[in-house]
């Protein structure tokens, strides 16, 4: 994981994380060290994510509503909060998804025209 | 919740969260001081994210008010003597303001408590050896009974 170099990641665009903590939270509750781990994992290490900055990002998500905290038990039996989706979480989770969809789809397009065809 | 429940419950999340990426790169078979400095570098600047968390609570101006208000007083009472001199300094420049708006109030921008005070006029002699307006008596009581263009003569 750290042993990869680092020009081989990818910053996150501006407001991805947010996406990309909704979507991991549909598999169910979790910690913020787990959602770290799952997005590098899902990413197959491609993504680099400060993991600290999933911090302000979980809390933002919170006040929006999207997503909501609980207190539970972490695997090394101690307290720890998990972030669980709301049914509003959900909702935005598919508005975004969809919005996502759409732009990586039009840059795709205009990056190779000739292969859209095939692919979509 | 209380801010300071929210902060300690940060503090929380971010401690066990280290701790859980020490232990995985613990187990990846890292040195203990390496796993160590691996988690916090991979975690980022922990100030500048409590910072931009705060920032997703709200108030922070009036958080950053408080506190360089209790910074500034910490700061005043670990130097007294710094702070006699600046509140001394304060008190006189103030006090000497007020005192000298209170001559110029009067003196200049009040009317003087008379009736039709824009009115008033003024006479008085001048005596070239003393170099100063001085009235002879006589003088004076002559003006009061005979300069008739004036309402009145006090």
């Amino acid at each position: 994981m750290s042993t990869r170099e680092n020009d081989e990641r990818i910053e996150l665009l501006q407001g991805t994380l947010d996406l990309l903590i909704l979507r991991t939270l549909q598999l169910g509750p979790a910690h913020g060290h787990a959602i770290a781990k799952a997005i590098e994992r899902n990413s197959e290490d491609v993504l680099q994510v400060e993991q600290g900055s999933l911090y302000p990002a979980l809390h933002r998500l919170i006040k929006r509503g999207w997503i909501s905290a609980i207190e539970g038990t972490s695997e090394n039996n101690r307290k720890a909060k998990f972030y669980r989706l709301t049914a509003k979480g959900k909702r935005q989770l598919t508005v975004e998804t969809s919005k996502w969809e759409k732009l990586a789809r039009a840059i795709a397009g205009i990056l190779r025209p000739a292969e859209q065809e095939g692919k979509s | 919740m209380t801010r300071r429940r929210r902060e300690e419950e940060l503090d929380r999340d971010i401690r066990e969260h280290l701790e859980m990426e020490v232990r995985d790169n613990i187990e990846r078979g890292m040195s203990p001081e390496a796993a160590q400095s691996a988690a916090l570098r991979k975690f980022g600047n922990i100030a500048r994210i409590k910072e931009e968390t705060r920032a997703v609570w709200g108030w922070t101006r009036v958080q950053q008010a408080a506190q360089d208000l209790r910074y500034a007083i910490r700061a005043l009472t670990k130097n007294p003597g710094f702070a006699a001199v600046a509140a001394i300094t304060l008190a006189l420049g103030i006090g000497m303001n007020a005192a000298v708006f209170g001559v110029v109030n009067s003196v200049l921008l009040k009317p003087l408590p008379y009736p039709d005070a824009n009115r008033l006029v003024w006479i008085t002699d001048y005596n070239p050896r003393f170099k100063m307006e001085v009235v002879a008596g006589p003088d004076f009581l002559d003006w009061k009974q005979q300069a008739q263009s004036f309402e009145k003569r006090d």
